[in-house]
């Protein structure tokens, strides 16, 4: 804007000044900053400033009528039917058009109210007056609406952007909890407001590069929300084409985010939006690895053809966040953000551990994954293991792997190899006839298995003798049974003891036999918790300090006696405290067990 | 061991330092006797000195307050311990005899207990709690690669197991006291500081105060435009609020056309910032008080009248009890 276009506003000012069309406030101010831009030759005016009023200032922008992103074409009654390459709606002509309409005339009512007299925007006002309407009327109603729209959505950015198939069994990482997808009535407000905010009507009151920019951060926003929206409703699709649709909507967003980047002001906003960026490729990767993964009809892969792609992902999930880390940029915007990605992160993690194990179960047998991942869902329903998260699905896939290995014999697992004790513990435990007294029972069924086992070395203290009382440093072993996460069942073996030099030695890693193998229900961390509670709440056992070891397997049996009286079950291993309750996880086991380790 | 040994070690006479320092592992921390081995182990530090060994004197009595802290849980009694753990490279590991701890690593963890507990003590202080709290997080994140040394025997109200999450417990209160002081006068930073606080609640595994954090920050990032002045208010629960107000369906259906904040009128309710509803209050108390006290005046000797009458009815009633009493 040359000197003389500045001048111009100066006069029109006085002129509105003097017919009372501006108070004298702010004309002071208007003044002021003009003659302050005319003195130092400053001419940074948009250059919306004196464009061509359009014909039709309330025209609006075609968009999906299902999500409202911008259609790629413009509609034409020669073409019956769309589909939004976004959000994949399928709507006919008329149904965009009527939409339009209705958005336009919603527009044109909130104008006419808003700008009522000032005949909305163009020639008729300068551009002075426009710049004022905006910022006094306008803006603060736009704001509004803004702000209104994007309170109950604002914690999106808790989600992550996507779903995947056994992600979404928990909480917290379904798309379906997201407030773009819970209060997706919500949306309808949004992409009203992405209407206003694109109209050319509402542009042609924007005069100040200033006033340019915030109008864009708005439509940065809303266009944010509409295409994670798609994101994620696309990639709970679980298929192909969901995950590529999913794809263009980060593409689209890739592309908002390059277009904020340029504009945004501060630096700590330019690297927020450099780590959203390396989240999208890092996202677009895992769409692509599923793309594939869902486009293979017969849901036979080789796993590990994937583990690069999700590695590499999972290295840009790293660098995203350590940029973000490092940004400096508001904690309202990055703590929440932070929380999406990390669940990210779980996610892909999830989809490693899920396809690593789907290759070492199937191994030659092939199989489908997908039929892989039913029946881990299938187990985890039916043996009620404790799964709350994607990291504890992800541990129990890798034990189950790790028993189908075992039973081919490609793995060893460190066991107790001893069943010496049986042989007494069936015929002890049967109820005899004594003198015409009592029930004879005899032995129906005995099921042997082996028994999962968390085992950690006890160091504690203890008092000895009678007259002069001292304390001794003791070591001991603590045994947990590892498929029970609620009830523990947990016993002190002491130093020295035959079990205690038994267990010791359970530590030799051994291929298993056909017999069947329970797998670890119970975390690493679970067990330090729940042994150290047990120490604790002994009084024998002084200054107790519990250092886990390993995993062993133990050798149990399930004897069903049977008498005139009925049945009797028990249950028994080379020590007393064992979790009796196995059936299901024994049911479930052997049919997953039986399904894979055929081959 | 013959019988005078195990006399000596009965009753702690005649045992040199280390004999004594022994005793007080084997005759009270190993039989869970805290309070008794902290005397013993002062015994055995007296016992050092007259024998000018200056690291067994340190040791022994850097166990004698470990031990009373261990027996009396009073977290006050750490200033007495770390002056002598400044001259101990190691020390054993509470409740053990042969395992050893750096002695530097536990001051570190003991200055920060004293921090949390000034902290805990300054719950009405925000500026000191944030101060201690911030301190405290300092000490612990020196420690994060180490484990928790004295929360076993002395344990916290929560969060015992990892110096990670005592580590973000106290930054989340750091950051969640920050957020108090701002608010006031800057809703944005006091949400800024909140959202920090979620992060750390959450790193600190405590769900219950993150989901408080979450509420708070919730509520603070709530605009309403005001029913009376119309301007737009931040923070719901601080500088806005929803006050009971009839309005019919006709009138919320205006608010809409007017193209005016539609969620600023809630069933039964409208949103008023609280200089518009503390203005009024008072004026409504100022005008209340003012009534009060008109009607006082204005009741006052009708009072008296019937406390005078009461009076008198009471004496009369008194009387005749006397004189039927007498008869």
């Amino acid at each position: 804007m040359d000197s003389a276009e500045i001048q111009k506003i100066l006069d029109d000012l006085d002129i509105q000044l003097t017919v009372g069309k501006i108070d004298l406030p702010t004309y002071q101010v208007l003044a002021k900053k003009w003659s302050t831009r005319l003195a130092i030759g400053e001419a940074s005016l948009a250059t919306a400033t004196y464009a061509p009023v359009s014909n039709s200032l309330t025209a609006v922008k075609v968009a999906c009528p299902n999500c409202g992103a911008p259609m790629g074409e413009d509609l034409s009654p020669d073409r019956r039917f769309y589909t939004c390459e976004y959000c994949s709606h399928k709507f006919a002509f008329e149904q965009a058009r009527d939409q339009t309409e209705q958005l336009r005339q919603e527009l044109q009512g909130w104008l006419s109210k808003l700008v009522s007299g000032a005949a909305a925007g163009g020639n008729a006002v300068d551009a002075t007056s426009r710049a004022f309407i905006f910022r006094e009327r306008l803006y603060p109603s736009l704001e509004m609406e803004f702000n209104r729209s994007m309170e109950l959505l604002e914690g999106f950015r808790e989600y992550p952007l996507y779903q995947t198939e056994l992600g979404a069994l928990f909480r917290g990482y379904s798309s379906e909890e997201s407030p773009l997808r819970a209060e997706h009535q919500q949306l309808a407000p949004v992409r009203n407001l992405t209407g206003k905010l694109c109209a050319p009507a509402v542009r042609e009151f924007v005069v100040s590069a200033e006033d340019e920019q915030r109008l864009a951060a708005m439509q940065s926003s809303t266009m944010e929300l509409i295409y994670t929206a798609n994101i994620m409703q696309q990639s709970a699709r679980y298929c192909a084409e969901g995950y590529v649709a999913a794809r263009q909507n980060l593409d689209a967003l890739r592309d908002l985010y390059h277009t904020t980047q340029k504009r945004a002001a501060s630096a700590s906003e330019k690297q927020f939006l450099s780590a959203s960026l390396a989240r999208l490729e890092s996202a677009g990767t895992v769409m692509d690895v599923l793309s594939r993964v869902y486009s293979s009809a017969s849901g036979e892969l080789m796993g590990s053809a994937f583990s690069g792609e999700l590695d590499t992902a999972k290295n840009l999930y790293a660098q995203a966040l350590q940029l973000v880390d490092e940004s400096g940029y508001s904690p309202m915007q990055t703590v929440p953000w932070r929380h999406g990605v990390e669940k990210e992160v779980a996610l892909v993690e999830l989809q490693t551990g899920l396809l690593n194990a789907y290759d070492r179960v199937v191994a030659n047998a092939g199989g489908s994954f997908f039929e892989f991942q039913s029946a881990l869902v299938e187990f985890t329903r039916q043996s009620k293991a404790p799964v709350a998260d994607p990291q504890s699905l992800a541990a129990v896939a890798d034990g189950l792997a790790l028993l189908v290995e075992a039973r081919r014999g490609g793995r060893t697992l460190p066991r107790l190899a001893d069943w010496s004790w049986l042989g007494d513990f069936q015929e002890n435990n049967r109820s005899k006839k004594v003198m015409f007294l009592g029930k004879e029972e005899q032995i129906e069924s005995l099921e042997q298995y082996w028994q999962p086992f968390w085992l950690a070395s006890l160091s504690f203290s203890q008092s000895e003798g009678a007259l002069f009382k001292s304390g001794s440093a003791k070591q001991a072993l603590l045994i947990l049974d590892a498929t029970s996460p609620q009830q523990c069942f947990a016993s002190t073996v002491e130093d020295g003891s035959v079990l205690n030099v038994s267990l010791q030695g359970a530590s030799k890693r051994q291929v298993p036999d056909q017999r069947l193998t329970l797998p670890s229900l119970v975390t690493e961390a679970s067990a330090q918790i729940i042994l150290e509670s047990y120490a604790r709440s002994n009084p024998v056992l002084r200054n107790p300090k519990v250092t886990l070891q390993q995993v062993v397997y133990l050798p149990a049996a399930r004897v069903v006696y049977k008498s005139k009286e009925g049945t009797r079950v028990l249950v028994g291993s080379v020590i007393s405290s064992i979790n009796p309750h196995t059936d299901q996880l024994r049911y479930s086991t052997g049919v997953f067990v039986k399904r894979y380790a055929r081959a | 061991m013959g019988l005078l040994d195990k006399v000596k070690n009965a009753t702690g006479l005649g045992l040199n330092p280390a004999e004594s320092y022994h005793r007080a592992y084997e005759k009270g921390v190993l039989l869970a006797k805290y309070s008794e081995a902290s005397e013993m182990f002062g015994k055995a530090a007296e016992k050092f000195q007259e024998a000018a060994q200056s690291e067994g004197v340190h040791r022994a009595r850097a166990n004698e307050y470990l031990y009373r802290l261990v027996a009396t849980k009073d977290l006050s009694g750490i200033d007495s311990i770390l002056p002598h753990l400044q001259n101990l490279q190691n020390i054993e590991e509470l409740g053990s005899e042969s395992v050893t701890v750096s002695a530097s690593e536990l001051a570190t963890e003991l200055e920060a207990r004293r921090l949390e507990n000034a902290a805990h003590e300054s719950q009405g202080d925000w500026t000191k709690a944030q101060g201690f709290h911030a301190k405290a997080a300092e000490k612990f994140q020196a420690l994060l690669k180490t484990k928790l040394k004295t929360y076993k025997h002395v344990p916290a109200a929560d969060h015992n197991d990892s110096v990670e999450e005592r580590y973000f417990l106290n930054q989340g209160y750091s950051s969640y006291y920050q957020g108090l002081l701002v608010r006031e006068a800057d809703p944005v930073q006091a949400a800024e500081r909140l959202s920090q606080a979620v992060l750390a609640f959450k790193r600190a595994k405590d769900e219950a105060l993150r989901g408080r954090m979450d509420q708070n920050l919730s509520q603070l990032r709530i605009k309403r435009t005001c029913w009376l002045c119309h301007r737009e208010m931040l923070g719901q629960g601080l500088n806005v609020d929803y006050y009971p107000a009839r309005i019919t369906p006709w009138g919320r259906d205006l608010v809409a056309k007017l193209g005016q904040d539609v969620t600023s009128v809630e069933d039964g309710s409208v949103a008023v910032c609280l200089s518009c509803a503390s203005m009024i209050q008072i004026q409504a108390d100022v005008f209340a008080e003012r009534r009060v006290n008109a009607l006082r005046q204005e009741m006052l000797p009708r009072i008296n009248e019937i406390i005078s009458a009461v009076h008198v009815l009471t004496e009369r009633i008194a009387k005749l009890e006397r004189v039927a009493h007498h008869h």
